[in-house]
């Protein structure tokens, strides 16, 4: 996704503000976040949010201190979750996510974490009665097909099985609803 | 004030009663399912509205559905620290729950199998503890309460399961646990090897009280590492079958340690028996060691009969929350430890009475 500022960087800054019913996401690269705060265009971060939590000195009361902006050292992982705020480098540091939404934003850490604590990084268990509607759009069954494909090869039969378990549970759920 | 503590100290718990199979030395079954809300920041990450409005969600439900309508509800920030200190004694809060905080709350059932916390680590956590070797039953139990509380739309994700605060929650949200007293493996000093295998099955083996090697009573909780990847029956049979193994060994351990030194057992478990029959002043942990070779020798025919709900009691009501509980006015550190003797010798004196 393109900064929506200048729409020339990638954005690196997700921040949702919301009050009561009123949603307002901001996705924005460094640079023209950096700027909107100090021009004091970004609504205010909740009180009960941990500054600590933006990077990379976002805002001008963090100073200088924080690495990233002036030093010529790569980037750290500039994800962040707009939902709760989460950054990549607090949910390294804490283990833990903030919200649903960041299994979303962390998606690519989540199958290397779970196969190292879980020894499995799918679900086969019991679901909410109600929840076919989020099971998967055409391009999550796609990403599944595609894994299924990589398993086989790899000779990971046990995990193939699992993957098109779920496929045909996933295609089964589809027909239920049309 | 303290009319509640007392209130909550003497209101059931069905795993005390001592039914079930295995009950003299599984102690209990327990299972426990992490929920969360969609939508919503988990508890560590949200403000005071967010956690009041998670737990006005599920307070609704538990007041509005026939099957939960019965279940007292807590305000943790309401109750007083004794009646916080006998929820955790008898494990229907947990301690990091009962630290309190915005919309933090428990709701438990009638005859105490069930308990809801609300806004712990996840905003909801169910759990059914009964007595004896009874997992499925548990579990089944667990998702029957999930059922209605469903409809608050949970935080699910086809590929990952529930989602929960904690990695090593997702899937299932689910712990199968058993609490389980191991008195002649502790003493073979087979349960560090035993935890290990446990571990490379993905099972977890700690102390009840105590960690490491020191468990002092002997008791011990078996439970499952991994939620996710498995299903639901998978990991509570995974779980079960492991801890029948534990009796067989046990059983067989017992035998043993008779057929070889009998004698140096049978004075043993006879001297712990007078100590808890005739002592004036006891403290909490020789209290649960002597308790826990009670157990074994009246389980093994040595010592004269003593009912599993009794000795099972015994462990809740000797503890510290539970004493003052029941007590009137506070009691010193000396007078806690002189009550405590007091009830051991008259629950042994009137359960041998009963035999």
């Amino acid at each position: 996704m393109k900064c929506e500022r200048c729409g020339l960087r990638e954005a690196e800054v997700h921040i949702r503000h919301q009050k009561g019913k009123e949603k307002v996401d901001f996705h924005l690269c460094r640079q023209c976040a950096e700027q909107m705060a100090k021009d004091g265009l970004l609504p205010d971060i909740p009180l009960d949010m941990p500054l600590d939590c933006f990077p990379w000195g976002l805002f001008p009361w963090q100073g200088a201190a924080t690495p990233g902006l002036e030093t010529d050292s790569p980037p750290a992982d500039q994800r962040a979750c707009s939902h709760c705020g989460l950054d990549h480098s607090s949910f390294r540091k804490t283990g833990k996510f903030g919200c649903p939404d960041c299994y979303e934003v962390f998606r690519e850490d989540l199958s290397p974490l779970f196969r190292k604590i879980h020894g499995s990084d799918i679900h086969r268990g019991a679901r909410p009665r109600n929840a076919c509607g989020d099971v998967v759009s055409p391009e999550g069954l796609g990403s599944l097909r595609k894994e299924l494909q990589e398993a086989v090869e790899k000779e990971e039969y046990e995990r193939a099985a699992v993957i098109r378990d779920r496929i045909r549970e996933i295609e089964e759920c589809h027909e239920g609803e049309g | 004030m303290k009319a509640k503590a007392r209130e909550i100290a003497d209101s059931p718990l069905e795993w005390l009663d001592g039914t079930g199979e295995y009950s003299d030395i599984i102690l209990s079954s327990r299972v426990r399912l992490a929920r969360n809300l969609k939508g919503h920041a988990f508890p560590w990450r949200a403000g005071k509205e967010e956690l009041e409005s998670c737990a006005e969600k599920v307070g609704s439900i538990i007041r509005s559905e026939d099957f939960l309508r019965s279940f007292r509800l807590f305000e943790i920030d309401a109750l007083e620290p004794l009646a916080k200190g006998v929820l955790i004694e008898k494990h229907l809060i947990s301690p990091a729950l009962a630290k309190g905080g915005p919309g933090r709350g428990a709701a438990v059932d009638s005859r105490g199998i069930v308990s809801i916390m609300v806004n712990e680590e996840d905003h909801i956590r169910i759990q059914a503890i009964l007595g004896g070797m009874r997992l499925h039953e548990a579990s089944r139990i667990a998702r029957q309460v999930d059922g209605p509380l469903e409809a608050l739309d949970y935080a699910f994700d086809s590929r990952c399961g529930y989602l929960t605060s904690c990695p090593t929650n997702v899937g299932t949200g689910l712990r199968a646990s058993v609490m389980i007293h191991l008195p002649a493996l502790t003493h073979l000093g087979r349960m560090g090897k035993l935890a290990f295998g446990c571990g490379k099955v993905g099972l977890t083996v700690r102390g009840l009280f105590g960690e490491g090697s020191d468990s002092p009573g002997a008791l011990y909780q078996v439970s499952n590492q991994v939620t996710l990847g498995q299903t639901e029956d998978e990991l509570v049979e995974k779980v079960s079958s492991a801890a029948l193994g534990l009796v067989k060994q046990e059983q067989a351990a017992r035998g043993k340690i008779l057929s070889g030194k009998g004698i140096d057992l049978e004075d043993k478990v006879w001297r712990a028996w007078a100590l808890l029959g005739f002592s004036r002043v006891m403290e909490a942990r020789e209290a649960l060691e002597l308790l826990s070779l009670v157990r074994m020798g009246s389980g093994m025919g040595i010592l004269p009969y003593v009912r599993v709900g009794t000795m099972n009691a015994l462990l809740l009501d000797t503890q510290k929350a539970h004493i003052q509980a029941r007590a009137t006015g506070e009691l010193s550190v000396e007078d806690l430890a002189a009550k405590r003797s007091a009830i051991l010798r008259e629950a042994l004196a009137s359960g041998e009475k009963g035999s």
